[in-house]
């Protein structure tokens, strides 16, 4: 590799880091060695021909361009200097945020002769007039026009709702992403009225368990979930008076049930009511302007019809949604105790200063991530930040539950500072109230490219 | 690493919270260590800890406090913080008569899972509710006295006898503590039990067989 392309490597994964040069020239030799201790393939035979230049990949490919990127700056005799000017670039954190998005704005293999920069705005104007222009004519329910109007680049929207979607484009977007809307326009009206029709038959067929009348006819199981879902749903998002309206609250009881009646392995488990909010928010926020309004106290009258649409597609939202995380809600809690587990071998490797403190305070990982894997940070971020880091999620598609460790990962290094610092007591306070409340995308942002980078160099690791 | 002043204390005793969900658990320790309540509070996911110091007999007592969620399916998860806890709250609700009725469930959890000389105090949590009462006081105190608990009537709400609660708990734990200790008069045990602090500060397993709790010793052990 000569030093040109070399320096290229070094600038793409710092911009894909964004984070001081210093912090990843520490991480490297570690990866490499833990590599090596793993039986993986030595810096020699390594692939020498990798360049990241590499916007034309597709993320995953990416992620195995950033991995063998690394693997080639640990043996570089450029390392040192790359280090160096990295280190003295006072700009740095501002310039690697906008180049967050550049992995994943990769609309076509033009990107070699094209300045990237530009492709990539000018792909994502085009989809967001697209997805505009369905959601418009979705609302007049103009079917004539939605069958003029050519299908959704899924791989594209996968791509560009990584780096973020804007807000009024939001719903429609993780509504294709997680396979409610089909990418076809001409096939939204019909598919769409499908699901609603179905889950309201659902909800009706469930009466026995949502009409207390009935109550006699109920099981001992049924019972216990009615009085839990009964519990929580008042306590849900309690900072917001919307969610405490009485439509909103029934919306979620039905969604709630009728998802734990039809996963009865998992039946309803606390926390389940928290990741119901984001979609719930964005769905409602999305059918009428006022319903973004979430210290709203009332709902406009006429608003019914919509609540009910909102109400089915949010319960279909949540359960493709939760497919991938069944595992952490059923009995005894597996994918959480596998999920935190994982979290801690990363951290090993990312961290094994913050690692040892930890151990030395006796502060375990189940004691703090357990509610970070259940309520997958709803708790922990305000809700835009949520929003926001759940645009890049399902952009992941199945692969989100394991990216989602990763961002734990990276939120765990971002206070390690603080963190070490501290000692039982106030570090399991300081981790149960993480100073996130003054978060910014940027912040989040950040936060994005620390994890993605984790993950394509710890997988990376793995398959080889 | 420096001990802040508030540090100082003479024993640390690790405590639970327990009871079904919405019995107001996350509000009795919040009341206890923050004097705050919030109607809105959200459920509690696994377990979250609280820590306050008290005074009993001249001693200073730390309490850290495990509260945790309510839900059987966290069971798994909470129960492992059951271990090395010497005293337990076992919470109901007065308005709600299953609250109460479940007590005998969570009793048999402590059974399982905590050590079996763990101090247990029954807790009737929200007496303000007086119109909606469901478990009169004499059920409680009937029920507490035949499996040998104390037993106290809270509100979280307007703050009645939640420090009772914690300070009396804590005593019965010091007072039970220090009779042991002097009846055992074995050097060898004072010092397993420095052992014991040292860990029971950090959460971890310690026997209540052992129960005696001299931080200074530990202090020492920890920060030198």
């Amino acid at each position: 590799m000569d030093s040109r392309a070399l320096n290229t490597v070094w600038w793409s994964i710092r911009s894909l880091s964004g984070a001081p040069g210093d912090c990843l020239g520490e991480l490297v030799p570690q990866f490499s060695e833990w590599e090596a201790q793993q039986g993986g393939i030595t810096a020699d035979s390594a692939p020498h021909n990798t360049t990241a230049t590499s916007a034309d990949a597709a993320p995953t490919t990416h992620c195995s361009r950033v991995g063998t990127a690394v693997q080639a700056l640990c043996q570089g005799p450029l390392l040192a200097e790359n280090k160096r000017e990295a280190s003295t670039d006072a700009g740095l954190k501002r310039g690697s945020a906008a180049l967050v998005t550049k992995p994943a704005t990769a609309p076509a293999v033009a990107l070699e002769t094209e300045d990237a920069e530009g492709v990539g705005s000018k792909a994502s104007t085009t989809l967001w007039t697209q997805l505009d222009a369905i959601r418009q004519a979705w609302r007049r329910g103009d079917a004539a026009e939605l069958s003029r109007i050519s299908a959704v680049d899924r791989g594209l929207l996968e791509q560009l709702a990584w780096s973020g979607v804007p807000g009024a484009q939001r719903a429609l977007a993780w509504k294709v992403l997680l396979d409610y809307c089909p990418p076809q326009p001409s096939r939204l009206l019909r598919s769409v009225s499908r699901k609603r029709d179905q889950y309201w038959q659902a909800v009706a067929e469930l009466g026995l368990v949502t009409d207390p009348r009935l109550g006699n006819r109920l099981s001992s199981e049924d019972w216990a979930r009615k009085r839990q879902i009964d519990l929580d749903v008042p306590r849900t998002a309690p900072e917001f008076p919307l969610f405490h309206t009485g439509a909103v609250q029934q919306a979620m009881t039905r969604i709630l049930h009728l998802w734990s009646v039809r996963h009865p392995a998992a039946g309803y488990v606390q926390g389940l009511n928290d990741i119901l909010v984001p979609l719930l928010y964005v769905f409602y926020a999305d059918q009428a302007p006022e319903f973004s309004q979430l210290d709203r106290t009332t709902l406009p009258e006429d608003a019914e019809p919509l609540l009910r649409e909102v109400e089915a597609d949010t319960y279909w939202c949540l359960s493709t949604l939760l497919e991938a995380l069944q595992d952490q809600y059923v009995f005894g809690q597996p994918g959480i105790q596998r999920r935190v587990a994982l979290l801690e071998r990363i951290m090993q490797r990312i961290d094994a200063s913050l690692c040892a403190h930890l151990a030395k305070e006796q502060v375990t990982f189940m004691q703090f991530a357990f509610r970070w894997m259940n309520c997958l940070l709803v708790r922990e971020f305000p809700l835009p930040i949520t929003l926001r880091l759940w645009d890049a999620y399902l952009s992941e598609r199945g692969t989100f539950a394991a990216f989602h460790v990763y961002v734990c990962a990276a939120l765990l290094e971002r206070f390690s500072l603080d963190l070490v610092r501290l000692t039982f007591p106030d570090l399991v306070l300081f981790l149960q109230n993480l100073p996130t409340r003054s978060w910014t995308e940027q912040d989040l942002s950040t936060l994005l490219s620390r994890a993605y980078m984790f993950k394509a160099i710890f997988e990376d690791a793995r398959r080889l | 690493m420096s001990v802040r002043p508030d540090d100082e204390y003479d024993y640390l005793f690790k405590i639970v919270l327990i009871g079904d969900s919405g019995v107001g658990k996350s509000n009795l320790l919040s009341r206890f260590t923050r004097n705050e309540f919030n109607l809105e509070s959200k459920s509690t996911i696994g377990v979250e800890f609280a820590t306050r110091s008290v005074q009993t007999d001249g001693k200073v007592i730390k309490a850290q406090i495990w509260d945790t969620a309510g839900q059987e399916r966290y069971r798994a998860i909470t129960s492992a913080y059951y271990r090395g806890a010497v005293g337990a709250l076992l919470v109901y609700d007065i308005s709600k008569r299953s609250s109460f009725e479940n007590a005998e469930r969570w009793l048999k959890e402590l059974r399982d899972h905590a050590d079996q000389n763990i101090v247990i105090m029954l807790v009737g949590n929200k007496s303000d509710l007086k119109h909606l009462r469901a478990v009169t006081t004499e059920e409680g105190q009937q029920y507490a006295d035949a499996r040998g608990l104390s037993f106290i009537e809270t509100s979280a709400l307007d703050a009645s006898h939640v420090e009772e609660a914690f300070v009396r708990i804590l005593t019965d734990i010091y007072r039970l503590v220090h009779k042991r200790h002097l009846a055992s008069g074995d050097p060898t045990v004072a010092k397993s039990a420095s052992g014991a602090v040292y860990q029971a500060g950090r959460g971890e397993t310690i026997s209540v067989g052992n129960l005696s709790h001299d931080n200074r010793s530990s202090k020492r052990k920890c920060c030198s």
